[in-house]
């Protein structure tokens, strides 16, 4: 392996051998993913278990708790907070989770030169993981609550809403994780603007309520309005995808790369100063 | 772009210059930021953009070398052992190293403390970006190398800091590295590790191709060494023979 530095530090990465850089580190990416599980229940009695039951209860209090409140059918609105908590978690989790993909990789990226990308993988494996628990204890919910939704449609679009959403918060890791290290400031802000958004979206409100004119602008515009309707569309009202949503989501997934690949791109090579 | 001996372990490295950015300490927050678009400075806060750690450092080493590298604290080894490595980018200069590079610069980096031992050397193993099936070849080898005995399989929590350096230097001398660079971890190994450290180093360089070596222990690095770069200031103040070069800073040091 001939190694050339110096002048030529600036200049971006050759993609083809970032990525393949990259792929030579798989076999980590699924063991860091697997000591993230380990170390997230470790020495916990239940273990893997909390995976489950944490959105399962955190649903169930939101429910009991709202559906009092809004005056909802108990069964429905439950199924509508899970499947809210559930697509937040995995969304959010790109930020909450990735922002310190690369703060977390200290001892790696000080020790050798591994690719950033790497540590966002990771990261975001890591979410992905997690909405598979999710996921199967909304199924297995839904299954005793209210056994007609679960349909054939989920089998579709399960995996298509995976990607789709997978698409977003891989650059969402890439982008949070970079600004972290140059700005601690930023995972103590960002907890704020993510409670902001989690009320500005139809996580456990139901859409509507953001289609009054003063708010319609923004229904608009919100990615996470958009994700919340593929994601209830086909699970909960057996509906296809309104195009509409499909393109805001994925207008906001296409920016957030270009934003993502500009900002690791500027900042990897010196990224191991900011420690 | 310079030319290396295509197929035969060797780092060139000509007028490498290196400067870490102090500012990311100084300026990254939002306050400070904000504070200083109303002109307010902090007191006491030198401020220095960047400092210097590598000053136009040219040297080569050729296959089979063992290269020691010595100089008071902030003359620039470490720097130089991290920008070999290609952790730290070069502001200018040019680096060229023909061969797999394994470096050991942190013991406790790449080990996860509630694993056990032989665990850690699958997951160090990886950091280094070593194939599970390679890592499978030479377990064997390593643990044996390490000597922790029963250790092996308890959680690495449970072991001094003598244990973390047998086990991090077995691993990273057992896994394919045509290039071996060692920042100062021997400190917490006994001396009877230590001298088997060496008798590795130097079976390693037999077979493989070099090591580079940053040291306060002089008489260990002359040991294992026949080469000695002294560096001060960022820039190569002597290379040479071990013997000359230690007598030499030596003689600075205590004069």
């Amino acid at each position: 392996m001939t190694m050339v530095e110096g002048e030529r530090i600036r200049r971006p990465i050759p993609l083809f051998h970032y990525l393949a850089e990259t792929w030579r580190y798989r076999f980590l990416i699924g063991h860091l993913v697997g000591a993230d599980m380990r170390s997230r229940f470790r020495r916990s009695h239940l273990g893997i278990l909390w995976a489950l039951l944490q959105p399962l209860l955190l649903s169930l209090m939101f429910a009991f708790v709202l559906a009092n409140i809004f005056q909802q059918e108990f069964k429905t609105f439950a199924l509508f907070v899970f499947a809210g908590v559930v697509l937040w978690e995995f969304l959010t989790g790109g930020i909450s989770v990735g922002m310190h993909s690369l703060l977390q990789a200290e001892g790696h990226l000080r020790q050798a030169r591994i690719p950033a990308l790497v540590f966002h993988i990771r990261s975001t494996m890591h979410c992905l993981v997690l909405f598979f628990f999710g996921m199967l204890s909304f199924f297995l919910f839904a299954l005793v609550i209210n056994p007609a939704v679960v349909t054939v449609y989920w089998a579709i679009y399960v995996p298509a809403f995976t990607g789709i959403t997978l698409l977003m918060v891989l650059p969402l890791t890439m982008i949070t994780s970079v600004i972290n290290m140059k700005f601690r400031d930023f995972q103590q802000g960002i907890g704020l603007a993510l409670q902001f958004l989690w009320y500005l979206s139809p996580v456990f409100i139901a859409r509507e309520v953001f289609k009054r004119p003063e708010l319609a602008w923004w229904d608009r515009i919100n990615p996470v309005a958009a994700l919340c309707d593929l994601f209830r569309d086909p699970m909960l009202y057996q509906r296809q995808w309104d195009p509409m949503d499909v393109y805001v989501f994925l207008a906001w997934t296409a920016a957030a790369w270009v934003f993502a690949i500009i900002t690791v791109w500027r900042n990897e090579k010196r990224i191991v100063f900011y420690y | 772009m310079v030319p290396t001996e295509a197929g035969r372990t060797s780092i060139i490295v000509r007028d490498a210059h290196l400067s870490y950015p102090v500012g990311p300490f100084l300026k990254g927050s939002l306050k400070s930021n904000l504070f200083r678009l109303f002109g307010y400075k902090e007191q006491d806060v030198p401020d220095i953009g960047y400092i210097k750690a590598l000053a136009g450092v040219s040297f080569s080493v050729r296959h089979g070398e063992r290269v020691g590298i010595i100089g008071r604290n902030g003359s620039g080894k470490s720097t130089m052992l991290r920008a070999l490595a290609g952790v730290y980018p070069l502001d200018s200069g040019e680096l060229a190293i023909e061969g797999r590079i394994q470096s050991m610069f942190e013991i406790g980096v790449g080990f996860e403390s509630e694993a056990t031992g032989r665990e850690n050397v699958y997951y160090r193993g990886l950091v280094m970006g070593v194939k599970p099936s390679v890592i499978e070849e030479r377990i064997e080898e390593i643990i044996q190398f390490a000597d922790l005995g029963d250790f092996i399989d308890l959680p690495m929590r449970t072991y001094s800091s003598g244990m973390w350096v047998r086990l991090a230097f077995a691993i990273s001398s057992y896994l394919d590295g045509d290039v071996l660079l060692i920042d100062e971890v021997f400190g917490a190994g006994d001396a009877a590790f230590v001298g088997r450290a060496i008798a590795r180093m130097e079976a390693l360089v037999e077979t493989a191709g070099i090591v580079v070596f940053v040291s306060h222990d002089l008489g260990t690095l002359e040991r294992l060494c026949p080469r000695t770069i002294w560096m001060a200031h960022g820039k190569i103040r002597m290379d040479g023979p071990s013997a000359d070069v230690i007598a030499a800073y030596m003689a600075e040091v205590n004069g």
